[in-house]
């Protein structure tokens, strides 16, 4: 390993906004944006979900914040077991971690059905439990089946239906994963913008791949970056609501290089003081929907320093 | 020199809602005044689907008419911004070539007709009669299509000669009924129900998982207008 990948080249930020057709309707955000920087410069993880919002999920909010929740943790896992042989880490990234995330998600979501359905006391607004035809009575609602069929599953787990996006950068190596619509832009040095993982065919009206869906693990697009010292300066991991505002895709790449040179020129903590305002102002004048926006960006380029992990 | 950060990325535009009428221009449309009561129905309805629209303004609701009787044609053929959109009357004569219809919605529906970042289009089918041609095989055309199976496909039948079934297998969802109108104020009702509450859902959906995603897909559609008890039937 030479300095240049000893060297910690990466920073992050994100926002998100609720979507202007949510404001006017009165419905939550239903996106989620959740990154870490992990200890001892091991890297820095970056997860955006969007929940799917329809009727049949009314708790997609909450899938998708568990959705990040959940791709932080595994994909911070992933840097503690890796050792420094990058090929047999691909192999185990790519075979493990579609399958870690969807089941990771919905253990998570079962859970937490689990325990709305015990806590909360108005039991008419959540969802019948399995094999019940009328709302059980709270101690009947506490007793949750520990053992669900598959049809059982999945539908609780569409309740709380959720896309996930999420970015693992390191100093030798960097992991995008999706699974659902959004987008993950690699933007060059020359400003030159790529989406290396390519958009579903088939899809069309507001369809979306979905970790609530039976072997949805299956649907994950997945690739693993080795870095050998030509890093791209800028990933930006985005919602649908971001590509969906700009009326052309040409337009939509163009906030890749215009990011970067934003990042270089004014410096992280301006742009980063703007972000909420633009992302508003483009779900207002565009597809009205929430946006979740994470960038994981390199430090040496940029005029400022400073920046740390959050939600 | 202006130093001030500007929003990044190129133009925003609102999401394409492309909505078209299919309407039923067969002679059988003559009689009683079908044909004057689907122009006025529709007429009365543009002012309120403007009002829709500009409620939200994050949809585009671009409009199209194709008639079909012996035959289809586009009576409007370019989408048209709700907001400049005038009806045009039509004009009743001839058979019923329902599938010749379907076959250029299709068309319409296809990838490369439709902007990616489109809402899911609606199409209502305004029908009083029989098809005279295999229908079935233009229903297939566009049930063939992503855009076309995930379109909100409304269905109204004009009068008591009107085939239901035909309409069933447009509408493709057992929950969503046939309207029948019996005569002139149920069927403006009726349009303007389409025109508008289907309209305002369609154009703020949210997403939905792949699986069994049929008529509307992630579109809630609305409850049906109420038509009142006491109106005569005169179709």
């Amino acid at each position: 390993m030479n300095n240049k990948q000893n060297q910690w080249p990466w920073r992050v930020m994100g926002e998100k906004v609720i979507g202007a057709t949510h404001s006017r309707s009165g419905n939550p955000c239903q996106d989620a944006i959740l990154w870490k920087v992990l200890p001892e410069q091991r890297g820095i993880v970056l997860a955006v979900a969007d929940g799917h919002g329809s009727s049949s999920s009314p708790y997609s909010d909450e899938g998708a914040a568990l959705a990040v929740q959940v791709a932080v943790a595994l994909l911070e896992k992933l840097t503690q077991e890796s050792g420094d042989n990058l090929s047999l880490l691909k192999q185990m990234a790519e075979a493990q971690l579609p399958r870690m995330m969807v089941r990771g998600w919905a253990e998570e979501v079962l859970a937490r059905h689990r325990e709305k359905r015990i806590k909360d006391p108005d039991a008419e607004s959540l969802p019948l439990l399995p094999g019940f035809s009328v709302v059980p009575a709270p101690e009947v609602a506490a007793d949750f089946p520990e053992e669900l069929t598959d049809a059982e599953q999945g539908r609780i787990l569409l309740k709380y239906g959720s896309t996930l996006l999420a970015v693992l950068a390191t100093a030798r190596f960097f992991i995008l994963f999706q699974l659902g619509d959004g987008d993950i832009l690699v933007v060059e040095s020359d400003g030159s913008v790529s989406r290396p993982l390519t958009r579903r065919t088939g899809l069309a009206a507001n369809e979306t791949l979905s970790l609530c869906t039976k072997s949805s693990w299956k649907d994950v697009q997945f690739l693993f970056q080795p870095l050998h010292g030509e890093e791209p300066p800028l990933l930006l991991v985005a919602t649908d609501g971001y590509s969906n505002s700009f009326a052309s895709e040409e337009g939509f790449f163009r906030v890749g290089s215009d990011y970067l040179a934003l990042l270089k020129r004014d410096g992280p903590d301006e742009v980063a003081l703007k972000l909420k305002e633009w992302l508003a102002e483009t779900s207002e004048s565009g597809s009205g929907d929430d946006i979740a926006l994470g960038m994981v960006f390199r430090g040496d380029g940029c005029s400022a320093t400073g920046l740390g992990g959050g939600d | 020199m202006d130093t001030s950060l500007r929003r990044p990325g190129g133009e925003l535009a609102s999401r394409p809602l492309h909505f078209i009428w299919i309407t039923d221009c067969s002679g059988s449309m003559i009689a009683n005044g079908k044909i004057q009561a689907l122009n006025d129905a529709i007429r009365e309805s543009v002012p309120l689907m403007r009002n829709v629209a500009q409620d939200n303004p994050n949809a585009q609701v671009l409009i199209r008419v194709l008639k079909f009787s012996t035959g289809a044609h586009w009576h409007i053929d370019e989408p048209v911004p709700i907001e400049q959109f005038e009806w045009t009357d039509l004009a009743a004569a001839g058979l019923t070539d329902l599938g010749k219809a379907l076959s250029l919605v299709a068309e319409q529906m296809m990838v490369s007709a439709m902007h990616q970042r489109a809402l899911p289009p609606v199409l209502v089918l305004v029908s009083d009669g029989q098809p005279t041609d295999n229908y079935l095989n233009g229903l297939q055309e566009l049930m063939d299509l992503p855009w076309g199976k995930k379109a909100v496909r409304i269905g109204i039948a004009i009068g008591t000669d009107a085939n239901e079934t035909v309409l069933e297998k447009f509408i493709g969802n057992p929950e969503i009924p046939v309207l029948r109108a019996n005569n002139p104020d149920v069927l403006t009702r009726y349009i303007k129900w389409a025109s508008t509450v289907v309209l305002k859902s369609a154009s703020s959906p949210g997403s939905r998982a792949q699986v069994g995603m049929i008529n509307g897909g992630n579109v809630e559609i609305p409850m049906l207008p109420t038509v009142p008890t006491t109106a005569l039937d005169v179709w």
